[in-house]
């Protein structure tokens, strides 16, 4: 494909946040100067279902998706907007992993605002619902990436891979100072009740950070923060379930010798509190956790 | 990874797998499945016939990959990879499914054995598929061996090996070597002099130019693995430069500390400075800086005054020598079980109830008593005489489970013995049944009981009592069904034998294993009796259990040849199926580092983990740990078991 | 109903005309009560990283969360800790002034702040530069630009190094420049314009006062007025909520700040508001298009805030945490760019929450009653482009240019008894 001549946004009941990102970012006049915009719809009614239907097959070349779906509405309108658009880009955690609102799912079905889709589904990531060409991920995605995806995607001179995201092979670990230790780890900590030691891994420390199973790209701004990663960029190539991965990566750092080790390391995992929120926080609607089975809260 | 031209070799292991599995089924099958361009089944792939036809199809259908069908990998694995190298396959691109162990032993419908037996075949042609050629680690070695402890065992492991070329560190704990048979007084079953077989050994080891003798010594840290070992001993100080002593034994005589004598079990005192034993080697005099008043400060320091040779130095100071070695033999021997344990008979309590050991001083020529039998109480001669057997041993309610085995044959020696001098004299031996399962040994005893001057009385001792005068020794004899008492002068508990102080912590820094009694454990208890799980270290002697002399210096001369398999290497190969990092993933979030039990991976400044092939055992822990998926095991890689996964689970074409 | 479980933006997407009532009625996401649901058995320390993607100023949200962190685990934060805070919440609010004032969507610029940012008076770049610049401020004081996440109950995870507490101070000095510009570019093309806007709304105001009674763009005490400028509620949070959530009709933001507090907290801002009273009139003050005069006010006022807070902060990450004791109950209310924010959060002792409730600015009471009383009933069978250009016309004196909110695009929706659309009308 030659170089992309138009981009749309369409942003799906997010929080906003991701159309701020693109706001704010420094390569928003060099897109602008690059593309046509057709369309910044910041919410579902901006554009509608009938309006989209007006353009060509393929007219857009570029379409940034950004929101999750959750809906059999919304996803009419993804399946639409597939039809319009050459190329789409799922722009952030809720387009790339159902992201935060993904939590939602294990609410109790009663509180929940929201119909549940023809397949019994609540809020699901983008590529559940039609093909998605690329990824930029973060919650919202950071200045960086974002300045990569408008430099490869509208002023480079050939389109990236499909497939590409606009962010690190590495994880996030490759960007974070911190020193590790060699010692296990025998307890679970937080990061409000006790302040961690700022040179050292907080993993090592006992805090549960998805640097590990979470792409790089945003220079570990939340450990930089004293703060454990909470995985928004969603997981490595090699990853099939980011939530899983750093479960059992812990299970791994988790050490007692002595007769009553194993006991002792069973107590410590499973003193971690709110596995779904700490280990998919972006991430449930991607993972295997489908809904709560149990509503006894 | 293969081209596709893979054979599989169903084993029929006699009936053994034949009577579960339809192998000609599973071969027939085999045959259609992608990639196989041959398949067939044999009634032992593992002889010499079967190894042929896997040679011979490498070679006519140009396999590029082999599947055994048969026993545990863990069996045969070794032997068919030798096969097919032979003929120029890689070794690594063969690959056995287990389809007896975990088919036809545990299934009893042969419809779904058979089943099972396609499917784990199938998947190993997944893997084989996708096998690499790999060639072993080359890994360069010392040629040192160390030998822990210098009993009869240790002794004949260190000549063995020294004699070979290579260069050997004994190291013994105490201040003489010799251990516990320089204690006895003589053996049986063929009473020579234990000393006199004993000291040319003790001799030879001292003398030979190969081997480095470091007594009072013990070994404080290892690192490394096989071929590699670094090891850290730490020599205390003897106070005393044995190339000047002269043993005048001038520095005992003034000391002014007495305390109980190790090597006569506590029957008489020594000094705080002393000689260990008459052929102690080094023959030195020794300072016991634990009995001595202070040598630092020092406090007394007359033996240093009456010194004419000046070999007392009290600035001598502990050594801490490191040695690089290859290979490692511990021979730490054993001790007896305190007999304190015994209240019922008074262990530990009655002086006149003493330990075999004791016994075998007592009646030592040199020993405490100068040979002539007397009771530590009130020094009387013995005329009466009890045996008891199974002193704490086959005890598994309150003692020790297992059977001591040397007991029976050294009571019958030590009744021998006494009638031997006491011709007089009442010697009772109460015993469970009798074991003397030694070459010769059986004659022994049953020439000694058969004589009738020793009473063998069958039953357990209920109690003793110290009567002043005498002991009275309370028990049944389960032949007559008869309660039975009797009144000696003295008793001779056989104790169990336990593994040596401190065997279990010894364990520990070598990182091997004990086994439920403590003793150390042997890799595998009939094919691989001296070999350890830990590559490299070996262990013989009363350390791996209970044995007499013949079995320990047996074992020793074992230990011996397997640590010179090692030695002789031109270098040492490793299994090439270990850990790699992909350094495009890894983002050195150091999981992996305390994921692996054998501290092979660490992640570098480069922020890179980096796996050190020849600690890796390629067991995988941290290629499942690794949050980023940059850990693979060479052939037993992801897509290997994926692919696996479907070929077991999938359904059937 | 595409409703919005986290996301319970008050967004004024679509005006609905009930065909039953054939009245106009401003249609609103639905509230914030999903929240509840949505945070149980949620960390309570993830609190403030989870509200501040509901849509709402997200600097504003994490702040308010943390404050009830504070005090659910009664946690006064150390003095380092709160300059850091107001520097934040200053810059949060500078942000939304910011957004609001002058963007649009893209295609589509118009209205007052077009006035200004297409005029020679700020070139369109520099309102650019402006905005990163404060995104650049949010993440040296923050961490994070969009959604800063330092804040933790009993104070900041973190504090500013020499370098970056130098480099903050240089930031808020050239966002200060900016601000005083906008003010003076403000008067002199956008006063005309407030000045022919004559909606006209008398409503209750709720705001934040800080200890001299003046408003507050942080902390403090919320008050509520009515529309004389008596006072109904002083500083009693549990008489607030309870108003705030009632039925009656109220007023938010810089219009209702300048209707209860005692002028601007800092000297610049009041000189540029009492320059504003000379032309419109001191409070109680009505006019809905002062909001956007107000907003340019608070821009210099959140500068100036900023550089003050700035000014007494020390390089260096110690003294920035209060010890916690055991979690409980906690309610905090505090000023936002458009208006109050209320969290209140129970915590169990484990430190997950149990329940919560979260109240945010709603603008759209306030844009219901000004269609109420300006466009009146209408007929959905009878639609006049006057009409529908009536309707415009209050929206955009509340919305000239707010993104992400409400672009220029307007649609207006019939729906009958069931809810069902019944017609659609769309200005082209
Ligand atoms: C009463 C009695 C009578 C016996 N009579 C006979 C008999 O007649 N015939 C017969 O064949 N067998 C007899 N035995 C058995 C015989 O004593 C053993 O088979 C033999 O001594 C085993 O030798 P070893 O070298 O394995 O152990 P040991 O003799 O115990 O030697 C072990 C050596 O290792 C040293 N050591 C221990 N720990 C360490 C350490 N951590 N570091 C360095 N050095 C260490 C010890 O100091 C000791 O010198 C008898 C045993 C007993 C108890
Ligand atoms: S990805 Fe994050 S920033 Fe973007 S819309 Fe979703 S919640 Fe908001
Ligand atoms: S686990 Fe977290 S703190 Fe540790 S190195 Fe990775 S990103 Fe840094
Ligand atoms: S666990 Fe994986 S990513 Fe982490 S250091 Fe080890 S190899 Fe690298």
């Amino acid at each position: 494909m030659p170089k992309p001549k138009s981009v749309a946004i369409y942003a799906a009941n997010g929080c906003g946040g991701c159309s701020q990102s693109l706001l704010v970012s420094d390569r928003l006049s060099a897109l602008l100067d690059a593309v046509h915009p057709v369309f910044w719809a910041t919410q579902p009614g901006d554009v509608t279902q009938a309006e989209i239907e007006q353009y060509d097959d393929r007219e857009i070349d570029i379409l940034l998706y950004a929101g999750p779906v959750y809906d059999d509405e919304s996803i009419a309108t993804a399946q639409l907007l597939r039809r319009v658009a050459k190329r789409i880009v799922a722009y952030g955690a809720c387009a790339h992993l159902g992201g935060l609102c993904g939590l939602a799912n294990l609410a109790p079905e009663a509180t929940l605002h929201l119909a549940p889709s023809k397949d019994g589904r609540f809020i699901q990531p983008l590529s559940a619902v039609i093909a998605v060409d690329y990824i930029l991920p973060g919650c919202p995605p950071p200045p960086a990436m974002i300045a990569r995806m408008v430099d490869e995607l509208f002023l480079g001179d050939e389109l990236p891979p499909a497939g590409t995201v606009f962010a690190a092979t590495k994880a996030v670990c490759a960007e974070c100072d911190r020193r590790h230790l060699a010692t296990p780890l025998t307890a679970i900590k937080r990061f409000h009740a006790t302040p961690p030691d700022p040179e050292v891994c907080l993993l090592d420390q006992g805090y549960i950070c998805l640097g590990p199973v979470t792409r790089g790209g945003c220079a570990a701004v939340c450990p930089r923060s004293d703060r454990p990663c909470t995985g928004c960029a969603g997981p490595l190539a090699g990853v099939h379930d980011q939530g899983g991965t750093i479960l059992h990566a812990l299970a791994s750092l988790v050490r007692f010798t002595g007769p009553d080790g194993q006991r002792r390391e069973r107590e410590v995992l499973d003193s971690i509190p709110d596995i779904a929120g700490t280990a998919y926080k972006y991430s449930v609607a991607a993972s295997a956790l489908k809904r709560r089975v149990n509503d006894g809260s | 990874m293969s081209q596709g031209r893979i054979g599989v070799f169903i084993c029929h292991c006699g009936m053994n797998i034949e009577e579960m599995v339809d192998t000609h089924r599973v071969a027939e099958t085999l045959k259609n499945y992608p990639g196989v361009v041959h398949a067939e089944d044999y009634d032992y792939m593992c002889s010499e016939i079967g190894q042929q036809k896997i040679r011979d199809a490498i070679v006519e259908h140009k396999l590029d990959g082999v599947v055994v069908a048969a026993c545990t990998p863990s069996m045969h694995q070794e032997t068919f990879r030798n096969a097919a190298e032979e003929v120029g396959l890689n070794r690594y691109r063969l690959e056995v499914a287990n389809i007896r162990e975990q088919v036809s032993w545990v299934h009893t419908d042969r419809e779904v054995a058979t089943e099972k037996a396609i499917r784990l075949t199938r998947a190993a042609v997944e893997k084989v598929r996708m096998d690499d050629d790999l060639t072993p680690i080359a890994v360069e070695h010392a040629t040192k061996c160390l030998v822990v402890g210098g009993g009869i065992t240790g002794i004949q492991a260190a000549v063995n090996v020294a004699n070979n070329g290579y260069d050997v560190i004994l190291v013994e704990k105490n201040p003489s070597i010799g251990g516990h048979m320089a204690q006895l007084s003589v053996t049986f079953p063929t009473l020579d002099c234990a000393q006199c077989i004993l000291t040319p050994r003790m001799v030879e080891a001292s003398r030979h130019p190969r081997i480095k003798l470091l007594t009072y010594s013990e070994v404080i840290d290892v690192s490394g693995y096989i071929g590699n070992y670094t090891v850290k001993i730490r020599k205390k100080p003897t106070y005393v430069d044995p190339d000047k002593c002269n043993l005048c034994n001038k520095c005992a005589e003034v000391c002014p500390v007495s305390v109980s004598e190790e090597f006569n079990e506590g029957l008489s005192q020594r000094k705080a400075i002393y000689l260990p034993f008459a052929q102690a080697i080094p023959s030195s005099y020794v300072l016991d800086e634990d009995a001595c008043l202070g040598v630092k400060p020092l406090r007394c320091g007359r033996c240093q005054e009456v010194c004419d040779v000046g070999a007392i130095n009290y600035d001598m100071a502990p050594e801490i020598i490191t040695e690089k070695v290859g290979a490692i033999i511990l021979a730490t021997g054993y001790d007896l079980y305190d007999p304190s344990n015994l209240t019922e008979y008074g262990g530990g309590k009655y002086p006149d109830v003493v330990t075999s050991l004791q016994f075998e001083r007592m009646v030592h020529p040199s020993g405490p008593m100068k040979g002539d039998l007397r009771r530590p109480s009130d020094g009387r001669p013995v005329n009466r005489i009890a045996f008891v057997h199974c002193a704490g041993s086959r005890d598994p309610e309150r003692h020790k489970p297992y059977c001591s085995r040397i007991c029976c044959t050294y009571t019958a020696k030590q009744a021998l013995l006494f009638k031997k001098s006491h011709s007089d004299g009442e010697a009772s031996v109460f015993y469970i049944d009798i074991r003397t399962d030694g070459k010769g040994y059986e004659e022994f005893a049953q020439n000694i009981i058969a004589s009738q001057r020793v009473r063998y009385i069958r039953g357990k001792v209920a109690k003793i009592v110290d009567e002043g005068d005498h002991l009275t020794v309370w028990g049944a004899d389960t032949l007559s069904g008869e309660r039975v008492e009797i009144d000696v002068d003295l008793v001779v508990l056989a104790m169990a034998v336990v593994p040596s102080k401190g065997t279990e912590e010894m364990a520990k820094t070598f990182h091997i294993n004990v086994d439920e009694n403590g003793f150390l454990k042997e890799a595998h208890p009939k094919l691989r009796p001296v070999e350890t799980t830990t590559a490299g270290v070996f262990i013989a002697g009363m350390a791996q259990g209970p044995k007499d002399i013949p079995d320990s210096v047996a074992q020793g001369s074992a230990a011996a040849a397997k640590a010179i398999e090692i030695l002789s290497q031109k270098e040492l190969t490793h299994s090439p199926e270990v850990a790699t990092v992909n350094e495009e993933l890894c983002s050195g979030c150091g999981v992996c580092t305390r994921a692996c039990p054998y501290d092979a991976i660490k992640v570098e400044r480069s922020g890179i983990a980096v796996v050190n092939e020849i600690l890796c055992s390629g067991c995988g822990a941290c290629a499942a740990a690794c949050p980023t998926g940059a850990i693979e095991v060479k052939n037993d890689r992801r897509v290997q078991y994926a692919a696996m996964l479907a070929a077991v689970l999938g359904r059937d074409e | 109903m595409a409703a919005n479980w986290i996301s319970p933006v008050p967004h004024i997407a679509e005006i609905v005309l009930d065909k039953a009532e054939k009245r106009a009625r401003v249609a609103v996401r639905p509230s914030a009560d999903g929240i509840a649901a949505y945070l149980r058995g949620r960390l309570a320390e993830d609190v403030p990283l989870y509200v501040q993607r509901t849509g709402t100023d997200p600097v504003a949200a994490h702040l308010a969360a943390v404050a009830a962190l504070d005090n659910a685990y009664s946690a006064a934060p150390p003095e380092k800790a709160r300059h850091l805070r107001a520097a934040l919440a200053a810059c949060g609010i500078y942000y939304h002034h910011l957004l609001r004032l002058f963007f649009t969507r893209m295609n589509d610029a118009s209205g007052v702040s077009a006035l200004i940012a297409t005029g020679e008076a700020i070139p369109p770049p520099d309102v650019m530069t402006a905005l990163q610049r404060v995104r650049d401020e949010i993440t040296v004081l923050g961490g994070r630009g969009l959604t800063p996440e330092r804040g933790v109950p009993g104070g900041m995870t973190k504090g500013l190094n020499e370098d970056e507490l130098h480099q903050a101070r240089t930031m808020a000095a050239a966002l200060l420049e900016f601000a005083l510009a906008a003010e003076t570019a403000f008067r002199a093309h956008g006063a005309e314009w407030v000045r022919k806007e004559d909606i006209d709304l008398p409503l209750p105001a709720v705001a934040v006062v800080d200890e001299d009674g003046k408003s507050s763009l942080y902390t403090g005490e919320v008050r509520v007025v009515d529309p004389r400028g008596k006072v109904l509620i002083d500083g009693d949070l549990d008489a607030v909520v309870k108003f705030m959530t009632g039925d009656a009709p109220y007023r938010v933001g810089p219009l209702a700040r300048f209707n209860t507090g005692a002028g601007m907290p800092t000297p610049q801002a009041q000189k540029a508001l009492d320059r504003m009273v000379a032309d419109l009139g001191s409070p109680p003050l009505h006019r809905v298009a002062a909001i956007h005069w107000l907003s340019v006010i608070e821009l210099v006022a959140a500068a100036e805030l900023a550089v003050a807070a700035l000014d007494q902060l020390e390089p260096g990450d110690s003294g920035l945490r209060a010890p916690l004791s055991a979690p409980g109950t906690g309610t905090a209310a505090i000023a936002t760019g458009a208006g109050v924010m209320v969290q209140r959060l129970a915590l169990a002792a484990n430190g997950l929450v149990t329940d919560s409730q979260v109240i945010i600015p709603q603008l759209e009471r306030e844009v219901n009653a000004a269609l109420q009383t300006t466009v009146g009933d209408v007929d959905p069978e009878q639609m006049s482009a006057e009409t529908i250009a009536a309707i415009e016309g209050v929206i955009r004196a509340y919305q000239p240019a707010f993104v992400p909110e409400a672009p220029f695009l307007l649609r207006i929706t019939a729906r009958g008894e069931n809810g069902a659309t019944i017609a659609q009308w769309r200005k082209p």
